[in-house]
């Protein structure tokens, strides 16, 4: 029980990080609370199936297209939301959140649960022995690929001039500014950035998960969770955040054997340590 | 007496007669004045608004027919925003500004079990009927307890205590002698309304004590050890610790006790990715009583075995369930068990104003309808047998709810293909249905492995 509860904290704390993964982005570079989040995981599931199912098109360009929709809708909203209310939070929050609940109404009234939208992305179907354990092929794939992405975002963030110049940002925004910083081009490409992991894990899991309209509210609390306990922003706090989560929901479902109280203790253990620690798992102020 | 007293009373006796007989016979019944029914509920929801429409349809169809006593139904709809305080304000504006005399909402416990505190303040003045086919107990048993406060409300479906012995005993029966099953895993989604079928239930009421064996007593009499077992929280994502358990503990049948509130999507797409794939899944309620379930899941249903009221060839008892389901279709909506229930229901609110009317009673008088709505069945129920589309019975904790009906196990085998799996041998079905529609269409010898079916 003990291997599967280690394989289980490494499975969960992977999906939660690739959960997470843009939003701290956001967050690190941006400085702002990214409340429209959950868009990131629907328009690229239901742009998809809209392109594929809908109009027709092959599978594998339609993924693309639905990429590039959550590209020009995030550099949308960077221009007429963010960029406006960059110096009045509160209005910025708002306005995020409405686009959200926007779009999502829309998606309902398209694709309804009762539509069954499905895409065909189950690549590892079954189970895959691992020593002695069978483990769930498809999580496994998503684990890998969200492993991926982080050290792609770490190289990118430590080996890139981009990368750098987003840290700069990071760190001082005013001493950013003075350098002669482009802050709306970095800022809309932190956006596409940031958006690329959320629908990535949306695409993988949604062969695992139901896929609806109103899916981004659940898969946007545990980015919060994760975000929030890894100190909002830092890249290093939401990967340590995501496996401490993952392993507790993990020792409490298996090796307690009591998988309903895991998401309990998963909160009230969270609430604990931002009671402790109030910015979270990482002391960093920027985002690596 | 004198000849002029005994003719006075001769008269008196003819004209007291005569009169009577004008009262009760020579004068016309009073006619409906209007007929208003308010649906409550939230049209953004698939499932809610597959109800809501399916009550619009009947109707639709009775208006078409002429109405009720040549009285076309009013028909208006709340948004309740799937929320207690949205249901409480639709509510009392269809009650109060509208002047609904009937209400029928569609949505969770919590907001009829609100509703009914308001109704039993509003129904003095303004009266009214108000009609939910939700599950909770205390919908039923305050009622029975406190008949005078809530006679107006009506539980159009079977109480919980009732539909979470029978169905639980006619699935586990046939997975004991049809399947051959021996051990069991039982998950049950934590919500108040599933309680008696984790914990049981004893409630002594004014017509008797009411008791509910938890489901694992049900399977142990059946002669099924129940290997694991836990609750299921509401909005879980995470299924794959059940799943792992249920299958370390060696179980060969997972059985969900499961509603609208577990995300049977997502269970099931995990399970058809799990080390417990090769252990048949059972699931109660749900999308899984839809055939879209097989697009919803992608086809991850494939080995599910759940009960389904969405199918044609359903061994449907009343002649007025495949018409509704095809023109249900027809409109692009899937039919679960509760639509059938909201659309029947109309139906008996039509059939109770007709017979108070034929009574020669008043059927604007609620209170006469609300009598015959205890009394007489639904002619036009889609699921019940006419017989048993009643309101009215004291016994089993039953009134002012509908006894329950065995349910048949389906076994999703592909795309748009479902087989009957129920036993035609299994008693709690004889007990119900007459056993030639049984041979007919149940074909548990059809039932295979999840492997079998990947592997074919």
């Amino acid at each position: 029980m003990y291997e599967l509860t280690l394989v289980y904290a490494f499975l969960f704390g992977s999906l939660y990080l690739s959960i997470a993964l843009g939003l701290s982005v956001i967050a690190g570079v941006l400085r702002i609370f990214y409340l429209a989040y959950p868009i990131l995981f629907l328009i690229p599931a239901y742009g998809t199936w809209m392109f594929w199912h809908d109009l027709g098109l092959p599978f594998e360009l339609s993924v693309v297209l639905s990429f590039a929709l959550v590209f020009a809708l995030s550099a949308i909203i960077y221009r007429f939301v963010t960029r406006k209310f960059l110096e009045a939070e509160d209005y910025m929050l708002a306005a995020f959140l409405l686009t959200f609940l926007v779009v999502e109404e829309i998606i309902n009234l398209a694709y309804p649960e009762s539509t069954g939208v499905y895409l065909p992305t189950l690549l590892l179907p079954g189970t895959v022995d691992v020593g002695s354990l069978r483990i769930p092929g498809q999580f496994l794939l998503i684990s890998a690929v969200s492993i991926a992405m982080t050290i792609l975002y770490i190289v990118f963030f430590t080996k890139t001039k981009t990368g750098l110049i987003m840290r700069a940002i990071s760190q001082s925004y005013s001493v950013s500014r003075i350098m002669g910083i482009n802050f709306d081009s970095m800022f809309v490409l932190a956006m596409i950035i940031a958006s690329i992991p959320p629908g990535v894990v949306m695409l993988l899991l949604s062969p695992v998960w139901a896929l609806n309209p109103h899916i981004g509210w659940t898969l946007f609390a545990y980015g919060i969770m994760v975000a929030v306990l890894g100190g909002l922003g830092n890249l290093k706090g939401t990967i340590m955040a995501a496996y401490v989560i993952g392993s507790i929901y993990s020792a409490v479902a298996f090796a307690l054997g009591q998988p309903r109280l895991s998401g309990l203790v998963c909160l009230v253990i969270v609430v604990v340590i931002l009671a402790l620690k109030p910015r979270g798992l990482a002391k960093a102020e920027t985002i690596w | 007496m004198s000849r002029g007293a005994l003719a006075a009373l001769v008269v008196l006796i003819i004209v007291i007669v005569g009169l009577s007989v004008y009262l009760s016979i020579g004068r016309p019944a009073p006619k409906l004045q209007s007929l208003k029914i308010a649906l409550l509920y939230d049209p953004t929801n698939p499932v809610l608004k597959g109800q809501g429409e399916a009550a619009k349809l009947a109707i639709e169809e009775i208006n078409a027919g002429g109405g009720i006593l040549g009285v076309k139904v009013e028909v208006r709809t709340w948004n309740t925003m799937k929320t207690t305080e949205g249901a409480l304000a639709a509510y009392r504006e269809a009650v109060v500004d509208w002047g609904a005399q009937y209400v029928i909402l569609e949505g969770v416990s919590e907001e009829m079990l609100a509703l009914m505190e308001e109704g039993k303040t509003l129904y003095p003045q303004y009266p009214h009927v108000l009609m939910y086919c939700g599950t909770a107990s205390e919908v039923t048993i305050k009622v029975m307890e406190n008949y005078d406060k809530y006679k107006f409300v009506f539980r159009m479906f079977h109480p919980d205590y009732d539909g979470l012995v029978m169905w639980p005993a006619t699935i586990l029966w046939d997975a004991k002698n049809s399947l051959g099953i021996n051990k069991i895993a039982i998950l049950i989604e934590d919500t108040a309304g599933f309680r008696g079928a984790s914990e049981g239930l004893t409630v002594k009421t004014k017509y008797g004590t009411i008791v509910q064996k938890p489901v694992r007593e049900i399977a142990k009499d059946m002669g099924l050890e129940v290997v694991y077992e836990s609750k299921i929280p509401v909005g879980c994502k995470e299924f794959l610790p059940y799943l792992e358990a249920a299958q370390a503990k060696g179980a060969e049948y997972i059985f969900v006790i499961s509603s609208w509130y577990t995300d049977s999507v997502t269970l099931t797409k995990q399970w058809a990715t799990s080390t417990a794939r090769d252990i048949y899944l059972v699931l109660l309620g749900g999308p899984n009583q839809w055939m879209a379930f097989w697009k919803m899941t992608g086809g991850a249903a494939l080995g599910v075995l759940t009960p389904i009221t969405d199918f044609e060839n359903y061994p449907f008892l009343s002649p007025y369930a495949i018409p509704f389901i095809r023109k249900m279709h027809e409109k692009g909506l899937s039919v679960d068990a509760s639509a059938h229930y909201y659309y029947s229901a109309v139906y008996h609110i039509k059939d109770a104003i007709e017979y108070v009317h034929d009574q020669g009673k008043d059927p604007n008088d609620i209170n006469e309808v609300i009598k015959a709505l205890e009394k007489i069945p639904c002619r036009e129920h889609t699921l019940l047998v006419p017989g048993q589309a009643v309101l009215g019975w004291k016994e089993n904790g039953w009134f002012h709810s509908y006894p329950i009906r065995p349910t048949f196990l389906y076994q999703f085998q592909g795309p748009n293909q479902v087989v009957l799996v129920s036993s035609p041998s299994n008693p709690y079905l004889r007990a119900y249905y007459p056993a030639d529609l049984l041979q007919q269409h149940c074909r548990p010898e059809l039932v295979k492995t999840p492997a079998q079916l990947r592997g074919s």
